[in-house]
């Protein structure tokens, strides 16, 4: 039973805990994997950031390089006159510079017609310059085409491509920024254009280390949306192959109709979390076309400034979100499961321990009924018994006054005769002293006179005598009875008695037996008890009397009364260094008419003790007797204590 | 009043043993009363004579010419002591009559129940015979006493 309480009460504790528990893992769940993607915007805008800083910028100092390569006096002089040492020269210039740069592939001077007059090459390392025998004519290249029609000052930027050596994409894969502007010549006439070659593999793998972090899914797309750089190289160059799959625009059509339209925003979208930066290389003034995947296809038009466009792109995928997810749902898993495995522990626990609890609360109940049942038959038993006793002790009341008034009537109705006994024994007496008289006479015979002396002189006088003991003896008993009777029928008055002044009244009554017994009596402090008067003042004066009566001629007589309060009662004690008794008589002394020598000299009627013990059954006394025979004795009373006095030793 | 008259207070005793009806007598006498002396069995005879209730044809009744004492013994058969000093000290023309309880009973409650109702002495039979003497000494001295009173106002006031 208390088992499956257990269960219940386990189930009330650990299955609100458990909803609670689980509704808490959620929203601690769905909160953490918000702010985890929170992070991760926050981080792809930083990769995507950091990416398109390390495509800012690099396109301005070329052009600023090219700007100063235009103008400086060696070119001025080559255009003005290009004489072979002055071609050198520019040459030797060229060379310097590629070596103090090391990013420019090739430095160039183009003349009108599109033939390299002046090239210098960066191979590992190490600037080069052309041989004449082996410079190209480039004019038909889209690149020299824009920049020689543009006003001197204008600088012409490609599109960032791949080199082409040849009229082959060079292999490996040579990304590319041609940078160019024309020359002119003193009178002002353009002499061709001065083109620089920036090798972009140096931007996009300056690009590729600031965004390490996203490296599996950071990208650089042009203006079209085709990849410059991808995570997957394969897609890379997509429109120098012709290839327009190999655009965002075709695998993200959604996605990229948004890159492209805004500079920068994140986006998220079924396929995944797309962030984007645009990247504006070109400064006012710049120019750059559309390139073309061809050797020898113009481009299909300038393009103005704001629309050079590079993307820094980074697309998290659908996977990759729901990964973030995942991970916070298994981390919660486990701490949900350990969590859980601890509410069922402690709901299990305090099941089992309330369980028990109500077990022994239930015990106890059952057992508190049985036990009030029990207490109610003990009281109803108690009670009916309470009623017997008043009938009985009722009952012994009116048979204690019936045999009182028994002994009253009757002792009066045996004195009666006894005054008659008495009386005419005296006739008796009286008339045998008339005989004597007579007998005294003269007239009388002597031998009459002696027949009759010694019925005369003795055994007259000796039954007289017997008369009158036997019937004083008998009208003591009697007199006794009647106090008995009398003590037994008195009213009481109850109330605070002090014993001191009580006691010493006692005392000074008996002082002169006290005195002609040789004895002493020492009171010491008694407290007050409740009884009665009267009553009380008998009970000592007869111990005391008795103390006296029964004295030990070979030895002082001390009487000591002392007392104490004991849990509501008062305690006397009344001790003699008398006789004592010896203990086969003790429980005799209180019998009626027993008398400790009834041959001795001691005088009464061994009423005393009967009637002391009688009175204090009156007052809801006691008394009892504890004695050695040659030592003394010591009466102790018991009676009510008053309600205020405490326990006090005395 | 003469001293005749004084000398003749008529004793009265109740008492329904008589063997103490004999001794307060003779002691009566050896104390040198010799006063004319009536007893009574019972306390009804005793009323009879008194107050002429019930009394038998032939009896002799009290002389209202005469004067009287009782001497009451209590515990009397037919009628006790106590019920006779309530009705004589009842009586309008008895209540006068010097009463003397003499009685066994020493029980303070009777006693004071007969001073009550108007007894003029209550005393106890002494067992002891020296005592007893004694007692009816006081007592005939007592009837002395009374015997100076005029017995007419004994009775009839």
């Amino acid at each position: 039973m208390a088992e499956k309480q257990s269960v219940s009460l386990f189930l009330k504790f650990f299955l609100p805990l458990a909803v609670l528990l689980l509704a808490g893992l959620v929203m601690f769940g769905n909160t953490e994997i918000e702010s985890e993607i929170t992070r991760l915007k926050s981080q792809e805008n930083l990769n995507v950031g950091l990416g398109a800083g390390t495509l800012t910028g690099q396109i301005e100092s070329i052009s600023r390089d090219l700007a100063f390569l235009a103008s400086h006096s060696a070119m001025r002089q080559a255009v003005n006159a290009p004489t072979p040492d002055n071609l050198a020269h520019l040459a030797t210039d060229f060379a310097n510079f590629s070596r103090s740069k090391g990013i420019y592939d090739q430095l160039r001077w183009l003349d009108e017609t599109g033939m390299e007059i002046v090239r210098v090459d960066y191979v590992k390392g190490q600037p080069v310059v052309v041989p004449a025998d082996k410079l190209q004519n480039k004019g038909s290249r889209y690149f020299f085409t824009d920049s020689f029609k543009l006003q001197p000052g204008e600088v012409f930027i490609s599109p960032l491509d791949l080199n082409i050596e040849q009229n082959k994409i060079e292999m490996p894969y040579k990304p590319m920024v041609r940078v160019a502007t024309p020359v002119v010549d003193d009178q002002g006439k353009k002499r061709g254009i001065v083109i620089l070659n920036y090798y972009g593999k140096e931007m996009l793998q300056a690009f590729a280390t600031a965004t390490t972090g996203a490296a599996d899914h950071i990208m650089v797309v042009n203006g079209e949306g085709y990849w410059l750089k991808s995570p997957k190289p394969d897609e890379e160059w997509g429109f120098m192959f012709k290839r327009p799959e190999l655009a965002l625009a075709a695998r993200a059509p959604e996605a990229w109709q948004r890159i492209r339209a805004e500079d920068r925003g994140q986006l998220r979208l079924a396929d995944g979390l797309w962030t984007w930066q645009t990247v504006y290389p070109l400064v006012a003034g710049q120019k750059s076309s559309t390139g073309a995947a061809d050797a020898f296809v113009p481009s299909r038009g300038e393009v103005e400034t704001r629309q050079y466009v590079w993307k820094s792109v980074a697309h998290l995928s659908a996977a990759g979100l729901d990964a973030v997810s995942r991970g916070v749902w298994t981390r919660l898993t486990g701490v949900g499961a350990i969590l859980l495995a601890v509410f069922a522990f402690g709901s299990w626990k305090l099941a089992q321990a309330w369980a028990a609890q109500a077990a022994a609360e239930a015990e106890v109940r059952r057992v508190n009924a049985g036990l009030e049942a029990t207490v109610t038959q003990r009281t109803q038993e108690l009670n009916q018994k309470v009623v017997e006793l008043d009938e009985t002790n009722a009952e012994l009341a009116r048979k204690n006054e019936e045999m009182e008034s028994m002994i009253y009537t009757a002792s009066h109705d045996l004195r009666s005769p006894l005054v008659n006994i008495q009386g005419f024994s005296q006739r008796l007496d009286k008339a045998k002293g008339d005989i004597d008289a007579r007998l005294a006479q003269d007239d009388v015979p002597d031998a009459v006179r002696n027949s009759l002396a010694k019925v005369l002189g003795e055994r007259i006088p000796a039954a007289l005598g017997f008369i009158k003991s036997s019937s004083l003896k008998m009208d003591a008993l009697i007199n006794g009875l009647l106090r008995l009777s009398r003590a037994g029928r008195a009213q009481l008055t109850i109330q605070p008695l002090d014993m001191n002044a009580l006691l010493h009244e006692i005392v000074g009554t008996l002082t002169i037996q006290i005195q002609q017994a040789g004895g002493a009596v020492t009171i010491g402090d008694l407290p007050p008890c409740l009884a009665d008067s009267a009553q009380i003042n008998q009970v000592f004066t007869n111990l005391i009397d008795n103390a006296v009566k029964y004295r030990d001629p070979a030895r002082a007589l001390t009487i000591t009364v002392n007392g104490s309060v004991q849990g509501g009662r008062v305690r006397y004690s009344v001790a003699d260094t008398g006789l004592g008794i010896a203990e086969e008589f003790q429980p005799k002394v209180w019998q009626l008419f027993h008398r400790l020598d009834p041959n001795g000299a001691v005088a009464g009627e061994g009423l005393e003790l009967t009637l002391v013990r009688r009175i204090l059954e009156r007052l809801h006394g006691h008394i009892t007797l504890t004695s050695t025979a040659g030592e003394g004795s010591c009466f102790t009373i018991e009676l009510p204590a008053c309600p205020s006095s405490g326990d006090s030793q005395a | 009043m003469s001293a005749n008259h004084a000398t003749e207070i008529n004793v009265l005793i109740a008492d329904d043993d008589d063997g103490h009806a004999m001794l307060i007598q003779e002691h009566l006498e050896d104390a040198g009363i010799h006063n004319p002396i009536t007893r009574f069995r019972d306390g009804a005879e005793a009323w009879a004579f008194l107050s002429g209730e019930g009394l038998p044809a032939g009896q002799p009744k009290c002389d209202p010419e005469q004067a009287y004492m009782l001497l009451l013994d209590i515990r009397m058969p037919r009628m006790d002591g106590v019920e006779v000093l309530r009705r004589i000290k009842a009586h309008p023309e008895l209540h006068a009559l010097p009463v003397i309880m003499l009685t066994t009973t020493d029980d303070p409650r009777e006693v004071a129940e007969c001073y009550a109702l108007g007894c003029n002495s209550y005393v106890t039979k002494p067992v002891v015979f020296e005592d007893f003497s004694e007692v009816i000494k006081r007592l005939g001295m007592f009837i002395s006493v009374i015997a100076i009173t005029p017995p007419k106002v004994s009775l009839q006031r």
